[in-house]
């Protein structure tokens, strides 16, 4: 079993990377990209990933910077799953710039900062947050929870998370041409998704974790009866979140909002909606089903798709309709499928983060708990 | 310092796209991409029709959001008041791209001009293939290089990094007008400094309420409309009921 | 209305920005014309750093051969390659104005799909499912291949059976295309024109000119076009381009046209009239103009008290109306126009009656600076000759036939012609030369009265149908340059048919085009714009232009100049062979500076155009306009101006029968009568022949005839609609990659595509959506295009760009090389079929097709 899954993994990022050199050689036009649709797939996989890992930094702040001390046995898993996502993430947007030539430009973030940019902000905060996550998980790792270095760390993680999370809610809030990505109002969605999605995978890995190593530890239990609770009320709160962004894309007179309205009618918005939220918030309800290992699994994987589908369908409303004179020689609404490359860096970023979580599984003790 | 603008009198504008091919020509764009470009709109019913043109181009907004937005200042104002671009500064993100409510910035997706790296001959033997004319009549990229933009641009910008209209820095900076106004055979385009109260723009802009793009939005265009591309005449009625 | 005259005449081509370069460069002539508009300040901080380092390339003059404007150019060369295109500021003509199409000259010149070696083919059976397979083969084996089946002809005495084909050509043409021929023996040489717009030149019948005009845009105050769509297709965009939207501050601009054309939209009416009645319109516009009594009386005349007696249906006494320098007005009122009210037009040719009377009365308003702009769509279709009369007689009737703001014809130009071949003929080609001509000009049905003369015009078309039918006789040996017949003309099977059955053909072409994979040799030739000497003319604004075009670029092609490094080595060969007589008379031609024979092709090339253009570029030579010290600042200027336009010079000194502007064309009558004459017939026969409805006095007089029609409005519902794209170089550019890639530059039109052009409603009524796939029949042949719904789609016709569906040509231009087009050839629908009078092959008006989804 474990080879295999090992195998399988090693599989899937050994395909990602060959796909990753060919971005970084030839560049982006291996994409189904173009100047419409522009931020694409492996977009989406940034938001999604570095999204999930701010609900997981902030899980993993629970025990030890509110003090809600009975989260302490999910905080190192969460710490160390906020770390994969976040390396995962932060990888699929450095795919998403160009070739080495393009990514060797970056040193320029350094060099050239525009402190009026909030994607340099959220490049730095970013880059800085990676680096205190995976501090804070070796002072976990080292059973340091409470040392000074621990817990700088895992107060400047979950500061750093709000920071670069806020950063990158005004990368979107603050682009006045295009409506379509919601404005500010993205920053209370994307809070809401995140924690959303960051609970999913925590639950996901858990319970797959305790299925795996013949079911969970008793004194656990009350826990992850708390978090089923609180994972419900996430997809509750993401739920309403969710129609009151539908109410304003719908109702509003703005034509930017068209393009919204046509990925309103498309295949992978009702995979956001109904995979996403309705169907696992209906699981979640029903006790007997929360109760259950497989019925658990299945809502957190249908919650994980269906967010994976919300960051295109984000991406893609404020896309499909061409600005400017770029609608001149175009169809009102642009059609966009992802090319192999795309679900290519998707793969890899998905592998990766598996296999460090496997990693971790197998030889890090995630359950560990501070003495 | 200058701060240069435009100034497009649609009436004279016919529509010709010689503006979009200029700068196709003076700047190397690759395939598919155009700085210049076009706004048109057919409007009416049979028989009463009409096509409009507006010839489009990026507007050097004044309070540009792809400069404010731009990560390394890679897009930046240069003292005459140009929305300029630096390519080796430039890391892909196309934040420009999102910020720029005129879709005047294009992303370079694939090696420009690669359509010329083919090395095939349609009749072997007896025509050149695309590489082989462009090595012949040595070349850089397409037969047609321009050499020109490599000044204060890059005559033909990398894979990997946006590009846009640059007012023709290179012209301006050597005293040239930018290439559109220069080609267009209407004399449509109007080029010139704002801050100087007796430039053509500023007696055109005098003369006309000016229209620019998307104004609400705060950017503060400096590429203006003057007139209308069809001003015809009618004869004066009330309509009826 | 706005009636402000910003600028007058002249000025309007001067107010032009100049590149500092070229101040500094060339032009000592144009001191002045930076004035006007804004030029830059010279950036004094960082500008001197900066000024220096733009690439130091020259600009040589040159001329676009984009279509028959020919506007004056100058190409932009650095280290021997061609960078940019722009117009001649030296010329005072187009000026620095360049319409959009000329740029693309740079991409028909570095094609790499041009041929760079003469070749061969090697399968020997022709059609249009063979793969020729060519092989390349040197300029020595080619020619020498030719030359011997010439020889073949003259000992076998079949000169006759050689036939030269001109497309589009230098001024230095005659060398090959009448010199060569006629010192072989043989009397075929067809050029394109009538592929062209001969029928246009139908106005020779009432004012006395077979040839393109100019249009007075500067000072006119009306401009009633005829489908003509001057800021988009043929002839002279550059200028008018220029002069356009001034034009619409001073004059009112309609546009009589099927669909909405480019230049439609910058008027301020559109008259959609159905294809084929331009005729019945003008006409009303006519009888308006005459019973309103506003017909320009300075120029037409007047009733001899001044009392208006046109009323309409009443006959008018002819000797009431004393006509100053016209001629038939009250005949051409009694035959026609009194009947001819604008509520009879209506019925017919859907135009509303109040929008006729509104155009004609507006246009006499403004007179006498009005044009009646006659292009090629009422001229150009079955029996358009009386279409183009009577929207040509418009002009007459106000007074703009040669005024201010009017029509002109071209200022007048002299090249230096070559010297004649007589001395040089032998009896074979005295006897061969006595054939009938292979396309039948002359034979009853084919009057083709180019300048009057019977069967005096090219029936280009009518090639084809005579191989076919071997009628007068085979075509052995054919040499063809610079055209492609089989993709331009209509009915292109009967051409590829044609071309299959000429047992030889030499294909002079820049590229392998459709025509060419019928060639047994093809043999590259060069572009004339940038790679050798040659000169073309060019005329607006008032004044001609002659431009001079150079071996500008370094040339990476094993190519000749067709017309002059051509003929010069099939005279070598032919003399190698034993006839020398060809040799001898190129020979004849020298350097004027030096005297100096010409030894080699290149020689012959340089010193056959200083020859030509010696009245321009010899102090000792010129003949009116710009003065030049000598060849040296002549090919450094590159362009000849003329005088100014003499306006009114031609009233009552046209060229006509009567020297007067003729309404009743007694022009036309003479020529009709002479032609009857010939075959021992009557007019009325004639006309039959020539399958016109006029009859009797009709035949003489500006009138409508009911369009003739192929296909039956029940099979084929629609009518269809041909026109020229923005950016045809005439057949030429569609492997441009602009030409792709910028399609959508004409309105309506689709990127990368090749669209019929719908009305909505009946897009709607057939279930067609735009980007649907459709396939459009004639009763001749179907092509399949993308459907695009389009407002200014006139309902119940389908409009659609002439260029594409090239199945040659290049790797752009065809979907697969040698194969399968891109896009569709509205040649392969368009039915053959003639305006008899003029020769013209019909390009509108008569094509009914059905429209189906596929």
């Amino acid at each position: 079993m474990s080879k295999l899954w090992f195998g399988l993994l090693g599989l899937g990022v050994l395909v990602g990377l060959f796909t990753a050199l060919t971005v970084m050689s030839k560049g982006l036009g291996v994409y189904n990209a173009n100047d419409i649709t522009f931020w694409v797939l492996p977009m989406a996989g940034y938001l999604f990933f570095a999204l999930t890992a701010a609900g997981l930094t902030f899980l993993s702040s629970l025990p030890s910077v509110f003090g809600m001390k009975q989260y302490y046995p999910i905080a190192k898993r969460a710490s160390l799953l906020a770390g994969a996502t976040l390396l995962v993430g932060v990888m699929c947007k450095g795919l998403d710039l160009g070739p080495l030539s393009t990514l060797l430009n970056t040193i320029n973030l350094a060099l050239s900062p525009n402190f009026m940019s909030p994607i340099w902000w959220m490049a730095v905060l970013y880059g800085i947050y990676i680096t205190v996550v995976i501090i804070k998980f070796y002072f976990i790792h080292k059973n340091k929870w409470h040392s000074i270095g621990g817990k700088t760390s895992g107060l400047l993680a979950l500061l750093l998370m709000f920071m670069s999370y806020t950063a990158l809610s005004i990368v979107f809030g603050t682009a006045d041409a295009r409506p379509a990505f919601f404005g500010h109002f993205t920053a209370v969605y994307f809070a809401v998704t995140a924690l959303t999605s960051g609970m999913a995978v925590l639950v996901l890995a858990s319970h797959f974790h305790f299925a795996l190593t013949g079911g969970m530890p008793k004194e656990q239990k009350p826990i992850f009866d708390n978090v089923s609770k609180m994972f419900l009320g996430l997809l509750g709160a993401a739920l309403f979140i969710f129609i009151l962004r539908a109410v304003i894309g719908h109702t509003s007179l703005q034509e930017a909002f068209d393009g919204f309205r046509h990925i309103a009618g498309s295949g992978i918005y009702n995979i956001e909606m109904w995979l996403g939220l309705i169907i696992p918030f209906v699981m979640m309800i029903i006790p007997s089903v929360r109760n259950s290992r497989a019925g658990i699994i299945l809502a957190s994987s249908f919650v994980l798709v269906g967010m994976f589908f919300g960051r295109l369908v984000m991406l893609l409303s404020a896309q499909v309709k061409p600005v400017g004179n770029l609608a001149e020689t175009r169809p009102e609404f642009v059609s966009y499928f992802p090319s192999m490359h795309e679900f290519g860096i998707i793969l890899l970023a998905l592998s990766l983060s598996l296999l460090i979580y496997s990693i971790g599984v197998k030889y890090l003790r995630l359950e560990a708990t501070p003495e | 310092m200058p701060n240069y603008a435009m100034v497009i009198d649609l009436q004279l504008c016919t529509g010709c796209g010689g503006c979009i091919i200029g700068c196709k020509n003076e700047n190397n764009l690759p395939e598919g991409v155009r700085w210049s470009n076009k706004i048109t709109e057919t409007l009416g019913r049979f028989p009463h029709v009409r096509y409009h043109y507006r010839p489009t181009l990026c507007n050097h907004c004044e309070n540009a959001p792809c400069v404010r937005g731009c990560p390394t200042r890679a897009l930046y104002k240069t003292k005459d008041g140009i929305t300029a671009h630096d390519p080796d500064k430039c890391i892909g993100c196309r934040y420009c791209m999102v910020n720029c409510p005129y879709g005047a910035v294009n992303y370079t997706w694939n090696k420009p001009h690669q359509e010329w790296e083919d090395n095939t001959e349609i009749i072997p033997g007896c025509t050149y293939s695309p590489r082989g004319l462009v090595n012949a009549v040595d070349a850089k990229g397409w037969p047609i290089f321009n050499p020109d933009p490599d000044v204060n641009y890059k005559a033909i910008r990398p894979t990997g990094v946006i590009e846009k209209c640059h007012f023709c820095l290179h012209r301006v900076e050597a005293g040239d007008l930018p290439y559109c106004v220069e080609v267009c055979p209407s004399n449509a385009r109007v080029f010139g400094d704002l801050d100087d109260p007796n430039s053509k723009v500023n007696e055109l802009l005098g003369m006309f309420r000016a229209e620019q793009l998307r104004p609400e939005l705060g950017t503060r265009p400096k590429v203006f409309y003057i007139r209308e591309f069809c001003p015809c005449a009618y004869e004066p009625g009330k309509g009826m009921i | 209305m706005k009636k402000l005259q910003i600028e007058k005449g002249e000025g309007i081509s001067k107010t032009k920005l100049t590149r500092r370069t070229f101040v500094k460069g060339t032009a000592v002539a144009c001191a002045g014309m930076a004035m006007g508009g804004p030029v830059l300040r010279a950036l004094s901080t960082k500008g001197t750093a900066q000024a220096g380092n733009l690439s130091q390339g020259e600009w040589v003059s040159s001329f676009c051969t984009g279509c028959t404007a020919w506007c004056t150019k100058q190409i932009y060369v650095v280290n021997g390659r061609a960078v940019k295109i722009r117009g001649n500021p030296n010329s005072k003509s187009n000026g620095i104005n360049s319409c959009p199409r000329a740029h693309l000259a740079l991409q028909q010149c570095y094609d790499p799909d041009r041929l760079k070696t003469p070749m061969k083919r090697t399968n020997p059976r022709k059609g249009r499912n063979e793969d020729p397979g060519f092989v390349p083969i040197s300029w020595d084996e080619a020619v020498g291949m030719l030359a011997d089946r010439i020889i073949e002809l003259r000992r076998d005495n079949e000169v006759h059976k050689f036939m030269v084909m001109r497309g589009r050509y230098t001024a230095l043409n005659a060398l090959l295309y009448d010199r060569v021929p006629k010192i072989i023996g043989s009397p075929n040489n067809i050029s394109h024109s009538s592929i062209c717009a001969e029928a246009e030149k139908m106005r020779y019948f009432q004012e006395g000119q077979w040839a393109y005009m100019q249009y007075d845009i500067p000072k006119t105050r009306y401009v009633l076009l005829w489908g003509a769509d001057p800021l988009v297709a043929n002839r002279g965009a550059s200028s008018y381009l220029n002069s356009w939207g001034h034009a619409l501050d001073n004059a009112r601009i309609a546009s009589v046209e099927p669909r909405l054309s480019g230049t439609g939209s910058k008027c301020d009416e559109w008259l959609p009239v159905k294809p084929g009645y331009d005729g019945a319109l003008a006409t009303a516009m006519a009888h308006t103009i005459l019973t309103e009594g506003m017909w320009y009386k300075p120029f037409v005349g007047d009733f001899i008290d001044e009392v208006n007696r046109f009323e309409p249906g009443k006959t008018v006494n002819e000797h009431m109306f004393l006509e100053r320098h016209t001629h038939g007005l009250v005949k051409w009122w009694n035959i026609v126009l009194k009947d001819a009210t604008p509520e009879w037009a209506e019925t017919i040719c859907g135009v509303p009656a109040q929008q006729i009377r509104r155009v004609a009365l507006g246009f006499a308003a403004a007179a006498p600076n009005c044009i009646s702009w006659v292009g090629g769509g009422p001229a150009m279709q079955p029996r358009g000759s009386y279409g183009c009369l009577a929207a040509n007689a418009l002009s007459g009737l106000v007074g703009g036939c040669d005024n201010e703001g009017g029509v002109l014809t071209y200022n007048s130009r002299s090249y230096k012609g070559y010297p004649s071949p007589g001395d040089f003929q032998d009896d074979i080609a005295k006897q061969g030369l006595k054939y009938e001509k292979i396309d039948q000009r002359g034979r009853l049905e084919w009057p083709n009265l180019a300048r009057g003369g019977s069967g005096a015009g090219v029936n280009t078309n009518n090639v084809a149908d005579a191989i076919n039918s071997e009628d007068p006789y085979h075509i052995k040996v054919a040499v063809g340059f610079f055209n492609n017949f089989n993709f331009s003309c209509p009915g292109t099977k009967r051409w590829d048919q044609a071309m299959s059955k000429v047992d030889f053909f030499a294909h002079l072409t820049t590229h392998a085009s459709e025509m060419s994979f019928y060639a047994d040799v093809v043999l590259p030739v060069k572009n004339c714009m940038f790679e050798q000497w040659a000169s073309l003319d060019h005329c607006s604004n008032g004044h001609r232009s002659v431009s001079l075009s150079q071996p500008a670029i370094k040339s990476v092609w094993d190519a000749k100049a067709m017309e002059t490094e051509f003929s010069w080595i099939l005279a070598e060969k032919l003399a190698e062979r034993g006839f020398d007589n060809l040799h001898r008379y190129l020979k004849t031609i020298v350097d004027p500076e030096t005297g100096r024979t010409p030894t080699t092709a290149e020689e012959f090339d340089l010193y056959a155009c200083k020859h030509l253009m010696q009245h321009f570029w010899d102090p000792a030579a010129t003949k009116g306009g710009d003065k030049f010290s000598g060849w040296e600042e002549f090919k450094k200027i590159g362009v000849w101006n003329s005088d100014p336009y003499n306006y009114r010079a031609r009233w009552s000194n046209m060229g006509t029968a009567t020297g007067k502007f003729e309404f009743y064309s007694q022009t036309l009558k003479d020529s009709l009568e002479n032609h009857a004459q010939k075959h021992g017939v009557s007019v009325d026969r004639v006309m039959e022949a020539c399958n016109y409805e006029a009859r009797g006095e009709l035949a003489f007089v500006p009138h409508h005839e009911e369009p003739y029609e192929w296909g039956s409005t029940q099979e084929y519902p629609f009518k269809f609609v041909d026109y020229k794209a923005r950016l045809n170089r005439e057949g030429r550019s569609a492997n441009c990659p602009w030409y792709m890639e910028l399609k959508d530059l004409d309105p309506g039109d689709l990127a990368y595509d090749d669209v019929a052009k719908l009305n909505p409603v009946d897009g709607e009524r057939l279930g067609i959506k735009t980007g649907d796939k459709v396939r459009l029949t004639s009763p001749i042949g179907s092509i399949t295009c993308t459907a695009a719904l389009w407002e200014g789609t006139q309902p119940g016709t389908v409009a659609k760009a002439f260029g594409q569906g090239h199945w040659a040509y290049g790797r752009w231009a065809a979907k697969v090389f040698g194969k399968e087009p891109r896009g569709a050839n509205n040649n392969d629908i368009i039915p053959t079929d003639n305006d008899r009078l003029s020769g013209s092959t019909a390009f509108y008006g008569h094509i009914r097709i059905k429209v189906e989804k596929v």
